[in-house]
């Protein structure tokens, strides 16, 4: 039979191929420094700034020991955390397999013993009872009780919990409790300087320097809308989209209109002024 | 005939008369010889016979006889015995009904004839006859009309003259004596008016006697004042025009307004004016007028020819020109009355003009996202209203904070390109914000030139307040540098501008042609002014446009090459004060004499090289002569419309006002010595200027009235005790920024009254409490989640259930909780009521301040109706109602009034703080809310916020119940300045939306709706005229505002 998709264990996965980052201020000295001390890390910062790109580098650039021997790169195990997300769902669970059961592990679990990054992102959409549940990990104990089992897992040596969320958009509703976030290291993240984004467009999406830069800009200019109509700015990856579509031949003017205006807002008025200034950038 | 036979004959009718009247005989043989002496003896015994005639049916009154005999022979002069015998047999019939009236008509017979045909003189008199009624003062009329009526048939046509009559004879219906002086005005008016305007005047004055025959005397007694508006040509067409219009039941004033807007217009577009109301009148007069009404404004957007297309607009809209149905005909009279959407969207269309309050909201995040900070774009009007020396209204500028831009725009006839233009005036201004036209450092270097400050010899060491201003003292020509700064300044942010938007190239472009067009004519300025002028062209990107005496080619090159170096793209601000110098090294040897008065070639200059070259100005001037040519004063160059007046050393001025702290701030005689010598403001507005520096940014004067304030109004008029002081900012529109510490606030506790209050106020509201318990009850089945994970519960949630059995097979036995419930949700809501305790609070309500008052509900007492209520008895009122519901929903709540006198002394009272119970102090308490002094809003929004922040609640609300506006005692520039009051509150509430507080305003002042939209913006709020109307609103408002957040 033919297979043409590749199905690995979460905790085997790795980035085999240097990820494209951009460092943006010292955050990669910070999370090696983390790393090394075992210190979980909370990422902040708003959509798109490269929350996610940045951890999967980390990944791929952090080495751990395993037994006497250096490795290079540690596994990933990215949970996005959502509403319904359970203890079991990330603890493990028991099935049936005919008369029997068998106990499946779930991926924090998995992260733990082989000493992965696990990275729990967004983790305000997660329920309070699961938050709870990663508190021993994130202190110094670095346990994962599993209850079902009775058990205790002792974190493997590369085993570092990361989460992220965004400060902006999160309601009054969801907010962290203080004694999660007080377990971890914050790294604030924001959008790069209008130099760093454009060679970051470059580098993503293959267009020219001038195109880059002039993306840039516009993302610039149109976070200075932010909480002056707009709830959010635009982010590094829509303004990647907008590149990628103009290096497929899409007319910028277009490009913008569809990745950047639209995607923003439904507000006219706004809509029309980020078009305005998508027109003032980009000639016809 | 012979006079025997005369003699004959007269002599025995004499005989006859003596019979009648002896008088009559010596009359009659007065004239028998003068006309006998004419006619034929048949003749003359046919004109006996008509007098005999007329003696004998009147021989009691022998005037009517008498005036036949003193006419006839003038009549005979004029015409025929046959009419003169006409005349007799007329004037019989007359006396018959009026003796006067025929003496009348004899009279003016002659002179009637003298100027209309025989044949009309029995029409004539009919005219005379259908005047007469019954009445005496008809009988004056008529008179007058055989009287004045040669006299008018002197200026106009028998037919004008015919209707004449019957517009008078309609009139008469109603008035005689209006008719009568309308009658008599005519006269004058037919003398004073051409010919072919007649008709049309009359026809219009029988509409007005038709539809409104009491304004007739006013358009008899006007219509030649108001006729002169009209091109002459043209005032008949506009008549007829009108005629209509009148017909229609259109008073008077009508056609003043008419012609009035009429005369807006130059004579020679008259015509077409009137042909396009002429396209109307016949589908609808009302139309047509409403037309020619809103012409001047049309008229200002749109040519003639637009002006064509969109009245047919108009008429297409309302589809087939004639038998329109009614309300077809009304949208046709909306829509040229500018009264409907169509209309406007045609209009604009049309015109193309942009204004800017249409689309302001685009401008202002237009301006924001280029700027950012916190940048306001505003008509440029705000800026000129506040008199801090900027006076140009339709240029745009900023003054560090605001972008300033012209109320609207058209210099292109399409929408796209003046909003466009638009566009590019923000972004210039943007441009000279964002990359520091106004950051200008003394002695500093530029990019590309070293300062060459230290070099000048003019230096003068005066103390100055800013860098700017110090650069300019270094220079003689204060006027000149400043022209020449700006000049260079705008073309280097120019040069950004266009790097950074090349989108806005194009437009840019377009509107820089159109503004070389507009130009001033180079040979009329003195040559100074040519040199800089052609500079101004030349960062336009014109240079094709300057011209320049051949001989001093070398000093424009060099000029240019300088001014070039400015787009460089890192060329500073520090960069164009350098290249300012240098031009003006050159300017200022260059002479202003008249520009014409130089009598060589001037040439064009195409092209330019960048760079620096030092010609010898001094040397090249000698090849021409100029010896003894007079002088021009110098003046700077207008700026274009985009960049407007970029006044560096004010605005440096007004930006070290706004963040200096109050040490380096500069002082009052600072400013005022800075602006003496600055050329920035005109002299006229020197002292008004400096005092709206200090107005705009008060702080200033803080230390001179700082403990002043405090020891003057110690302590409020409450007497309990000031538990703690906080001190808050406070927001000044003007200065667009806070004003730091502004506001000490005194929190109180209200001290505890009676009891009984709160209950007899429920008692006698029983009705509507449970009313509105059993709303807020409601309220809460909405407010349910699923709850999983349970021991039990209503439902099993099938994921968990397998869950467990398979764990139970694994013998892990954990506890069986695969049960869902909805349950009542954890409500965490807080809110905080604000209570306006100020005086004004005092007034009573009166009795028809409820509009669409509900009729009460059983069981409660008809409320505010008791008169003597007052605005704080509704408010406490409608505090325990409040209570009561929310008491029933188990929310947070605090309540808290305010008051104060001054910035000092802001009280805020408590009743019931968010976490306190509710006891009996708290219902206590509200007994003794009485209205205390001033309201200054702002300061109490902002400590109920921190109250609010402090609370642990999800859900946030604030809700501010009040009376009428924010004032208070120094809250504004006086009693009058309410704007800056609201200002203020609008800054406190949106502070509270930002803080993720839902604020909300209430007030129970029916006249609520003015100010609280201007507060409000965005912010929800509402008028509450009557108690009654709380217990349907309050758990709507309320439910909005808890889901909503
Ligand atoms: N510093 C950077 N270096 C390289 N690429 C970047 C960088 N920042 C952003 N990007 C680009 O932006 C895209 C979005 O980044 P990423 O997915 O990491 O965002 P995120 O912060 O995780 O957003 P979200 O909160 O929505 O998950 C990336 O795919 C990448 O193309
Ligand atoms: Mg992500």
């Amino acid at each position: 039979m033919g297979q043409n998709f590749t199905q690995i264990q979460v905790e085997d996965f790795r980035i085999t191929e240097e990820p494209f980052y951009l460092p943006i201020a010292d955050e990669v000295a910070l999370f090696e420094s983390a790393y090394n001390q075992h210190l979980p890390v909370l990422i902040k910062g708003p959509t798109g700034c490269g929350k996610t790109r940045f951890v999967e580098y980390m990944s791929w650039r952090l080495h751990r020991h395993v037994g006497d021997r250096d490795e290079e790169g540690v596994p990933l195990v990215t949970i996005a955390c959502h509403e319904d997300l359970t203890a079991s769902d990330l603890v493990g669970r028991y099935l049936l397999e005919g008369e029997h059961t068998r106990w499946i592990e779930g991926p924090l679990s998995r992260a733990v013993k082989t000493g992965a990054i696990c990275y729990l992102d967004e983790i305000v959409e997660a329920r309070k009872d699961t938050t709870v549940l990663i508190h021993p990990l994130a202190d110094h104990r670095r346990q994962l009780p599993i209850e079902k089992r009775g058990e205790l897992l002792q974190a493997a040596d590369g085993f570092l919990l990361v989460m992220s969320f965004n400060p902006g958009y999160q309601s009054v509703l969801k907010d962290l409790k203080h004694s999660t976030r007080q377990r971890f290291i914050a790294i604030e993240f924001d959008y790069p300087t209008r130099v760093q984004e454009s060679e970051i467009i470059r580098m993503e999406s293959g267009c020219n320097g001038e195109i880059a830069q002039d993306l840039a800009k516009l993302g610039e200019k149109v976070r200075h809308l932010k909480s002056h109509g707009l709830a959010e700015g635009v982010s590094t990856r829509l303004l990647v989209y907008a590149a990628k579509l103009i290096v497929d031949g899409i007319h910028p003017l277009r490009a913008c209109m569809t990745s950047v205006v639209w995607s923003l807002t439904d507000d006219e008025e706004i809509q029309q002024a980020i078009n305005e200034v998508v027109c003032s950038i980009f000639e016809e | 005939m012979n006079s025997v036979t005369i003699r004959q004959l007269a002599a025995s009718y004499a005989d006859e008369l003596v019979e009648l009247d002896a008088g009559l005989v010596s009359v009659f043989e007065q004239f028998a010889d003068a006309i006998g002496g004419d006619l034929g003896t048949d003749e003359f015994s046919a004109w006996l016979g008509a007098h005999r005639h007329l003696s004998r049916a009147f021989s009691d009154m022998p005037e009517v006889s008498i005036h036949y005999l003193l006419s006839s022979e003038e009549i005979l002069a004029v015409s025929d015995l046959a009419t003169l015998i006409g005349c007799a047999d007329i004037a019989l019939e007359l006396a018959h009904r009026s003796p006067e009236i025929a003496n009348a008509f004899l009279q003016a017979a002659p002179s009637f004839l003298g100027r209309a045909p025989s044949s009309s003189l029995k029409g004539w008199a009919d005219m005379g006859l259908r005047m007469r009624t019954d009445s005496w003062k008809s009988v004056a009329l008529a008179k007058t009309f055989f009287a004045l009526s040669p006299c008018l048939l002197e200026s106009t046509s028998l037919e004008s003259f015919r209707v004449l009559a019957q517009v008078v004879t309609e009139l008469s219906r109603h008035s005689i004596e209006l008719a009568t002086s309308c009658l008599k005005q005519a006269v004058e008016i037919f003398a004073s008016l051409n010919d072919d305007v007649h008709l049309p005047f009359l026809d219009l004055a029988a509409a007005i006697v038709k539809s409104n025959w009491a304004d007739a005397w006013l358009y008899f007694e006007q219509v030649l004042g108001k006729l002169n508006r009209f091109q002459p040509s043209e005032t008949g067409t506009f008549l007829s025009l009108i005629s209509p219009i009148a017909a229609e039941g259109a008073p008077y004033e009508r056609f003043e307004e008419i012609s009035l807007a009429v005369s807006q217009f130059d004579e020679s577009e008259h015509g077409e004016l009137a042909r396009m109301a002429l396209r109307l009148v016949d589908i609808s007069p009302a139309a047509a007028a409403e037309f020619l009404l809103s012409a001047p404004f049309l008229r200002e957007r749109l040519t003639p020819v637009l002006m064509w297309r969109w009245l047919e607009m108009g008429l297409e809209k309302a589809g087939d020109d004639r038998g329109l149905e009614q309300n077809s005909i009304e949208e046709l009279d909306a829509y040229f009355r500018l009264q409907s959407v169509t209309a406007d969207k045609a209009l604009a269309l049309l015109s193309g003009r942009v204004e800017f309050e249409k689309s302001a909201n685009l401008f202002r995040f237009y301006g924001q996202a280029l700027t950012g900070d916190k940048v306001l774009v505003q008509p440029v009007s705000h800026l000129v209203n506040r008199g801090l020396g900027w006076t140009s209204g339709s240029r745009a500028t900023t003054e560090g904070r605001v972008i300033f831009v012209p109320p609207y725009i058209d210099l292109f006839g399409d929408i796209e390109g003046n909003l466009q233009v638009y566009k590019v005036c923000i972004a210039h201004q943007s441009g000279r914000l964002t990359f520091g036209s106004y950051d200008f450092q003394y002695d500093v270097d530029g990019t590309y030139l070293k300062s060459g400050i230290s070099q000048r010899r003019d230096a003068n060491t005066e103390p100055t307040i800013v860098p700017m201003q110090k650069f300019f003292n270094q220079f003689q020509d204060r006027l000149l540098i400043e022209g020449l700064f700006s000049l260079v300044e705008d073309y280097r942010i120019d040069g950004c501008v266009q790097a950074e938007y090349p989108g806005l190239r194009k437009w840019s472009l377009k509107a820089k042609d159109h503004e070389v067009s507009q130009r001033p004519e180079l040979l009329g300025l003195g040559l100074r002014q040519v040199f800089i002028e052609n500079l101004l062209r030349a960062s336009l990107g014109h240079l094709g446009s300057m011209r320049w005496p051949a001989p001093w080619k070398p000093i424009l090159e060099s000029a240019l090459g300088s001014l070039a170096i400015a787009a460089r793209p890192e060329a500073t601000v520090q960069d164009a004060a350098e290249i300012a110098s240098l031009l003006y090294g050159l300017a200022t040897d260059i002479p202003n004499i008249p520009a014409h008065k130089i009598k060589t070639e001037w040439i064009a200059i195409e092209d330019c090289r960048e760079g620096l070259q030092q010609p010898d100005v001094k040397t090249l001037l000698e090849t021409i002569d100029i010896v003894g040519v007079r002088e021009l004063d110098y003046e700077n160059p207008v700026q274009p419309v985009f960049f407007g007046d970029l006044k560096p050393e004010l605005v440096q001025t007004l930006n070290a006002l706004r963040s200096g702290s109050s040490l380096d701030r500069p002082t009052e005689e600072q400013i005022q010595s800075m602006l003496e010598n600055s050329v920035e403001v005109e002299d006229a507005d020197l002292d008004s200027v400096a005092e709206q520096i200090e107005i705009d940014f008060p702080v200033l004067v803080e230390e001179e009235m700082g403990d002043e304030d405090c020891t003057e109004y110690p302590g409020s008029l409450d007497t309990t005790e000031v538990i703690s002081w906080s001190t808050y900012d406070e927001w000044d529109f003007r200065a667009n920024d806070y004003l730091n510490d502004w506001c000490q606030l005194g929190e109180r506790n209200v001290a505890a009254g009676e009891l009984e209050y709160y209950e007899e106020t429920l008692a006698e509201y029983s009705g509507l409490v449970m009313e509105v318990r059993r709303q807020f009850e409601l309220m809460r089945p909405e407010s349910q989640r699923a709850l999983k994970d349970l021991d039990d519960g209503h439902e099993i949630d099938l994921d968990k259930a397998i869950q467990f059995f398979v764990d139970k097979k694994a013998q892990v036995g954990p506890r069986a909780r695969f049960y869902a419930r909805r349950d009542k949700i954890e409500r965490s809501v807080a809110v905080a009521f604000l209570l306006d305790m100020s005086g004004s609070t005092d007034e009573s309500i009166d009795e028809e301040g409820a509009p669409g008052r509900s009729a009460p509900m059983p069981g409660t007492a008809s409320a505010a109706q008791d008169s003597g209520k007052k605005i704080i008895d509704l408010e406490k009122e409608s505090m325990i109602l409040a209570i009561e519901a929310l008491d029933a929903i188990g929310d947070d709540f605090g309540i808290y009034g305010f008051s104060g006198h001054g910035r000092n002394d802001v009280s805020f009272h408590v009743i019931k703080e968010l976490d306190q119970v509710l006891d009996d102090t708290v219902k206590k308490r509200i007994d003794s809310i009485t209205p205390l002094r001033s309201t200054r809003m702002g300061p109490a929004v902002r400590h109920a916020n921190a109250k609010l922040l402090a609370c642990p609640a999800k859900v946030r609300i604030l809700m501010l119940i009040s009376d009428g506006r924010p004032q208070d005692q120094g809250y504004g520039q006086d009693a009058g300045d309410q704007e800056y009051a609201i200002h203020d509150t609008k800054q406190a509430l949106v502070e509270s939306k930002q803080e993720g507080i839902v604020p909300f305003l209430i007030t129970v002042d029916k006249q609520g709706h003015d100010y609280l939209q201007e507060i409000c913006g965005d912010i929800g709020y509402e008028v509450i005229a009557d108690i009654e109307s709380l217990p349907r609103r309050l758990p709507t408002i309320y439910k909005y505002l808890a889901t909503k957040a």
